[in-house]
């Protein structure tokens, strides 16, 4: 097969999947289900034939000519399209795996993998597309089938809502996404990538700040960035492992890669903007997931956090140039700046993919063993009963705070060193989040694994079947090797060559500055909730924990002040503010208003014959005045 | 005034007797008829730009008349047929009482 | 006039020029022949005779599409045959056929005679049909009253129900009153133009579609022929139903019967579009300053009225109606484009064209789901479609998919074509409202695939009083027929290179 047919067969084998499955197999739960898994795996090994195969290629045709206007779909494989094909593909039928054993017992199984294997066809065609108006078109599709996905359980009215609040938040998004395409288009005659990116080398591009600032629009709809994040909360009523396939690894991450593709298009203003809305982000999510319970709820805020920490990476590029005052003619210079970030963007979503789809799908086994119970708080001394489950989360914890050796570690490292080169400010705030990071996740870690067991569902939890625990081992694996050169580089070719990489002294400070944040959040969780029987520690170091019984006492206290007084009320604080902000004013406001008037303009069909002669009556006399030029 | 002037008078204050017919009528038949009449207008100011108009050596003018008149016999005779059929249902034919489809 | 003339003229008069129109009208009239031969018991396989004789033009135009009468004059200059008048013969015997497809769906359940309505649809087709052709206004006139006091006689047709009545009412008074504005506007024309020598002593009148335009080219700000063309306008917005002329449509659309909605709002919406997009080009174009203001106000309206009035609409016919005010308004968009883009008037027969394959769909799927009153057509009617239908409840996903503009489906692509048309054209505010426009159609759609998915999210009271719905099982020939228009509509949606090169490369 050449590399054009087997890209064909990549992005068409899902939808085959998907029309054979909705048309034949729609009762057959079990068949779907392999049908749909059977295509993934037929994709990943694809698509890790063309990834190693070396050749990269754009490849496009026609689709439809109207005058001089034509539209052409294609593909336009690179490095960083086979990056993303990577983590899409080999994630995907990771999660598919998963879902065999998640999902068995659902009534509705056919439909659910049917959806998947619509999600991978769409997600594969915006990995794949060589043009705005493709990725825009692939974009809504995959709207449509997280839309599908969170709406599984359609019978809970919170799925229902859920699912609704997501596809509305994204259609926002997505308005601006194709405003900034328009303009793309109007500004330099072609939507298409390499022709974009062939006018940037000539020194041929309109700039503009609103088109790359439009743009953002769909990734911050898609990504969930503030103040667009309200929806990926809520959409963890979907199966989990739908939350891992679309909200931790791949559609989450379609915004980021969006923006690395049109990262010709940027300019230092947007930049700027971008940089500060995905540090804010990070922020906000991140004091969000210190007061959650919801095992889920945690990871998506981390989710969002992490998300921001890849929006604000990819911003950061900007400022090397904007410090030095020059204009936009210094193109060179400036590449090289807005590549860092894309370099250092781009390696931080691949090993997040990793490292938060594993925690996902390792939350799911929880839920799956502990009967459905999502409360870390009901749960509790698991990590006796579901060895396996506990080893893999445990990697994924310590790869998302940023173990030194594992994943995070790197991805996180050279975000944090491109921010001290570039913002003092946005340094600070992420290494703050950086803290929190490894704050909320040991507090959930600890709660969740440790401990008595809470509940009888926790007292019954029983470790989970092999296709459950396989993917955990696997991508276990990659979140603590994903970040080495060794292996990311031979996924990532050319694009981890742009990875931002600290020498000398700058290398000393941001390992120091790292391990810091990351010990001192860890730490600090430790001894801050008192989930944990402690057993343990108490046996083998009696002399720190009874030096620190004392203090537990006091800190209990502040814990339960904390709660009552200060957790709960920001919690409120911040849900009235979404509540108002983005639920009541814009979205209800709008609808009401809109709906207001759609009843007058009812209205006026009275149903009096006599009423609509006089309104043809004022029809032909406006035409008659405006020909006696009245106006 | 010329003969075409008075002509076009005439005929616009026929359009408007017809006008005020049909929205003021509410007798079905009668809001047929004003329609009727406002057709009638149009084709005197026909046969007027015809007559002292510059062309009135071919039959152009006339020739649209006759059409227009058969396709007013036509209108009236499928607008009579369903007076009738209302009729038969309501035992009026009264415009206001046909306001059942509406919102 | 002279012998030589008369002669001339008589010359001009090729019958095979409208081989397909007279053959509807041979069709039509042999319909009634067949109702007095056949014995009762044969009656049920007119209709059939009907559909066959239309498949039969269809084909035969297809086939003929490149015929040698392209860009040539016939009857006296009544008629000037075209590329476009070729696509809108398709178009309207391809609306036609479904259109009778849906009558066979409908009538068996009511005591109506049958063959009168085939023979209707017919004669009004082959009107629509002259009417996307003529060149002159004595045929514009005499074609589009054919079909106004054809589609008469259809939306009157179910004479025992009183609501189908009144909307029979309702369509007559105003399509009369609009007949006689326009006949006005036809009137004024003429009498700005007066009369033109021609070379070799041919007289010509403002009747002459390419005489009303030269004179205009002369005369721009002449007050009567711009008075006229604005009178002649209206008649047509009354077709298409655009603002202010578009009162009518939801009171007419609820009543008639679901066929003739279904005739109306496809059949009669193009043949107003075509008759547009005609005048546009080939009579008005010299008074672009004036039309293309008072066009855009008019879309720009239209769009939002229809849009903002179905938003709380819960009857399916009516709502189909105000929407399909919304499509006349994005529609327009292509019409005024079509002044300065060349190519937008092949936008807007393409948006016709994925616009006739949603709608006739969703209208096929409405055939099937109603009662004895197909006025009372509530969108609670499709209350659990998914579960008792599947098949049903697909193709009406994906006709209503297809007209609220979702990709990859047809309709995404028209309302794109048509929007790049727009935009190429400047037209930027009118973008705007149509891009609103879009987004609230959503809205109401998915309400309707709501109703017909998910029946959970009902409120609880309602559940208990509503009885089960109506619903007939689709024939096979139903089902083949249903499936191949939404098929068509996806496929469209992902290959619409052969029908755009063929509207547009021609």
């Amino acid at each position: 097969m050449s590399p054009v047919q087997s890209a064909l067969a990549i992005l068409l084998l899902p939808l085959a999947s998907a029309a054979v499955i909705a048309l034949f197999f729609r009762k057959q739960g079990a068949l779907a289900s392999w049908i749909s898994t059977a295509t993934a795996g037929a994709i990943a090994v694809l698509s890790l034939q063309l990834i190693f195969g070396g050749e990269r290629f754009t490849a496009s045709m026609e689709w439809l000519r109207f005058g001089d206007f034509s539209l052409s779909l294609g593909f336009k494989f690179d490095d960083l399209a086979a990056l993303m094909l990577f983590v899409v593909s080999f994630v995907g039928f990771l999660i598919h795996v998963f879902s065999l054993g998640y999902m068995h017992d659902d009534a509705a199984r056919a439909r659910f993998f049917g959806g998947l294997s619509v999600f991978m066809f769409s997600m594969l065609g915006i990995a794949l597309a060589d043009n705005l108006f493709m990725i825009f078109i692939f974009w809504e599709l995959v709207g449509f089938s997280s839309w599908l996905l969170i709406n599984h359980w359609h019978e809970k009215q919170s799925a229902a809502d859920a699912s609704k609040k997501a596809f509305i938040v994204n259609r926002v998004g997505d308005f601006g996404f194709l405003l900034g395409i328009v303009m793309c288009y109007w500004a330099n005659g072609t939507v298409d990538l390499s022709e974009l990116a062939k006018l940037g080398d000539a020194h041929a591009l309109v700039f503009s700040a609103a088109i790359p600032l439009l743009l953002f629009c769909g990734a911050m709809g898609k990504s969930a960035q503030m103040p667009l994040h309200v929806w990926l909360p809520d959409a963890m009523e979907g199966p989990t492992p739908v939350s891992a396939l679309i909200h931790a690894a791949t559609m989450v991450a379609a915004g980021i890669y969006m923006l690395c593709r049109v990262n010709m298009l940027m300019v230092p203003e947007a930049l700027t903007v971008i940089m500060w809305i995905g540090t804010a982000t990070a922020l906000y999510a991140a004091l969000c997931a210190v007061t959650q319970r919801d095992i889920k709820k945690v990871l998506a805020y981390s989710t969002l956090s992490q998300l921001g920490y890849m929006v604000a990476a990819f911003g950061l590029g900007s400022n090397r140039i904007h410090v030095a005052g020059c204009s936009f003619g210094d193109k060179m210079g400036f590449e090289i700046a807005v590549a860092a970030g894309v370099g250092a963007a781009m390696f931080h979503l691949t090993t997040h993919a990793f490292f938060k789809a594993l925690l996902f799908l390792g939350s799911g086994s929880v839920i799956m063993g502990c009967h459905h119970e999502q409360d870390i708080f009901k749960m509790g001394g698991l990590w006796k009963k579901m060895p396996l489950t506990f080893l893999t989360f445990t990697i994924g914890v310590l790869a998302i705070i940023g173990l030194p050796g594992f994943a995070g570690f790197f991805s996180k490292d050279a975000i944090l060193y491109l921010a001290m080169e570039k913002n003092t400010a946005v340094f600070a705030v992420l290494a703050l989040t950086a803290v929190l990071t490894a704050f909320y996740m040991v507090r959930m870690w600890k709660i969740t694994f440790f401990g008595e067991a809470r509940s009888e569902e926790a007292k019954h939890a029983h470790e989970s079947g092999l296709s459950l625990t396989i993917p955990l081992v696997v991508l276990a694996v990659l979140a603590v090797v994903g970040g080495y050169a060794g292996v990311y580089g031979k996924l990532a070719g050319g694009i981890a060559e742009l990875v931002p990489e600290a020498e000398g002294s700058a290398h000393t400070t941001i390992l120091l500055v790292s391990l810091a944040v990351m010990t001192i959040g860890t730490v600090s969780a430790l001894l801050f909730y008192p989930a944990t029987g402690a057993d343990a520690l108490e046996k083998k170091s009696s002399v720190i924990f009874s030096g620190f019984v004392a203090l537990k006492e006091s800190f209990d206290s502040v814990y339960d002040y904390y709660v009552a007084k200060i957790q709960q009320r920001f919690a409120m604080v911040l849900n009235f503010l979404e509540q108002v902000f983005l639920a009541g004013l814009i979205i209800r406001g709008a609808a009401g208003f809109i709906g207001l008037i759609g009843i007058g303009a009812r209205a006026l069909h009275v149903g009096s014959l006599h009423a609509y002669v006089y309104w043809f009556l004022l029809g032909a006399a406006l035409l008659w005045a405006y020909a006696a030029g009245v106006f | 005034m010329s003969p075409l002037h008075i002509c076009l008078l005439f005929s616009s204050a026929l359009f408007c007797i017809g006008l005020v017919g049909a929205l003021a009528r509410s007798n079905t038949i009668l809001v047929l008829l004003g329609i009727e009449l406002m057709l009638n207008a149009a084709n005197i100011n026909f046969i007027a730009f015809w007559r002292y108009g510059p062309n009135h050596a071919d039959g152009t003018g006339i020739i649209f008349v006759l059409f227009s008149i058969a396709v007013a016999a036509a209108e009236a005779a499928v607008g009579l047929a369903l007076v009738i059929a209302i009729y038969r249902h309501r035992q009026t034919i009264r415009l206001q009482e046909a306001n059942t489809l509406k919102g | 006039m002279s012998l030589e003339l008369l002669k001339a003229a008589a010359d001009s008069n090729q019958w095979w020029a409208l081989a397909p129109e007279v053959m509807l009208a041979c069709a039509a009239l042999a319909l009634l022949v067949l109702e007095l031969v056949l014995p009762r018991a044969e009656h049920h396989k007119i209709p059939l005779f009907a559909i066959a004789a239309q498949a039969i033009v269809l084909v035969g135009v297809f086939l003929n599409f490149d015929t040698n009468w392209l860009g040539e004059s016939t009857f006296g200059g009544l008629i000037r045959h075209s590329n476009w008048g070729q696509i809108a013969r398709v178009f309207f015997v391809l609306s036609s056929l479904l259109v009778c497809f849906l009558a066979t769906v409908c009538l068996p359940r009511t005591r109506m005679p049958r063959v009168e309505f085939y023979h209707t649809v017919l004669v009004v087709t082959a009107a629509m049909m002259l009417l996307a052709q003529s060149d002159h206004f004595v045929m514009f006139f005499v074609a589009l009253e054919t079909v106004t006091v054809g589609l008469y006689i259809l939306v009157s047709y179910f004479r025992d129900n009183p609501l189908t009545l009144e909307a029979g009412l309702k369509y007559l008074v105003m399509g009369a009153l609009s007949s006689a504005i326009m006949l006005f506007g036809i009137v004024l024309l003429y009498g700005a133009v007066g009369r033109v020598e021609g070379a070799n002593g041919a007289i010509h009148t403002g009747f002459e579609f390419g005489t009303a335009a030269a004179f205009l080219q002369a005369h721009p700000d002449n007050f009567l022929a711009v008075a006229g063309a604005l009178l002649v306008l209206s008649g047509v917005a009354f077709k298409i139903g655009a603002f202010p002329f578009q009162i009518w449509v939801p009171d007419v659309y609820q009543g008639a019967p679901t066929p003739v909605t279904a005739f109306l709002a496809v059949s009669s919406k193009a043949a107003g579009f075509a008759v547009l997009l005609l005048l546009v080009r080939n009579v008005f174009a010299p008074l672009q300053s004036v039309l293309v203001p008072v066009l855009s106000l008019m879309a720009g309206a239209t769009i939002l009225f229809g849009n903002l009035s179905a938003l709380t609409q819960r009857n399916a016919k009516r709502l189909m109606g105000l929407s399909g005010i919304s499509h006349a308004g994005y529609l327009l968009l292509g019409v005024i484009a079509s002044f300065t883009v060349p190519w937008a008037g092949g936008a807007v027969w393409f948006y016709l064209f994925t616009y006739l394959l949603a709608t006739m769909a969703v209208f096929g799927v409405m055939a099937y789901c109603t009662g004895e009153n197909d006025a009372d057509h509530e969108l609670d009617t499709y209350d659990r479609l998914s579960r008792d239908r599947p098949f049903l409840a697909a193709v009406l996903a994906i006709g209503l998919g297809s007209l609220a503009g979702i990709p990859p489906l047809a309709g995404f692509l028209g309302k794109l074509i048509l929007f790049i048309a727009a935009f190429q054209a400047h037209l930027y505010t009118l973008l705007a409202v149509a891009i609103v426009g879009v987004v609230l159609s959503i809205y109401y759609y998915f309400g309707w695939i709501k109703a017909a998915f998910f029946e959970s999210w009902r409120p609880a009271f309602s559940t208990e009083t509503a009885t089960a719905a109506p619903r007939t099982t689709p024939s096979l020939f139903g089902t083949l027929t249903l499936a191949l228009l939404a098929v068509a509509t996806v496929v469209l949606g992902f290959f619409p290179g052969p029908l755009t090169s063929w509207l547009i490369g021609k």
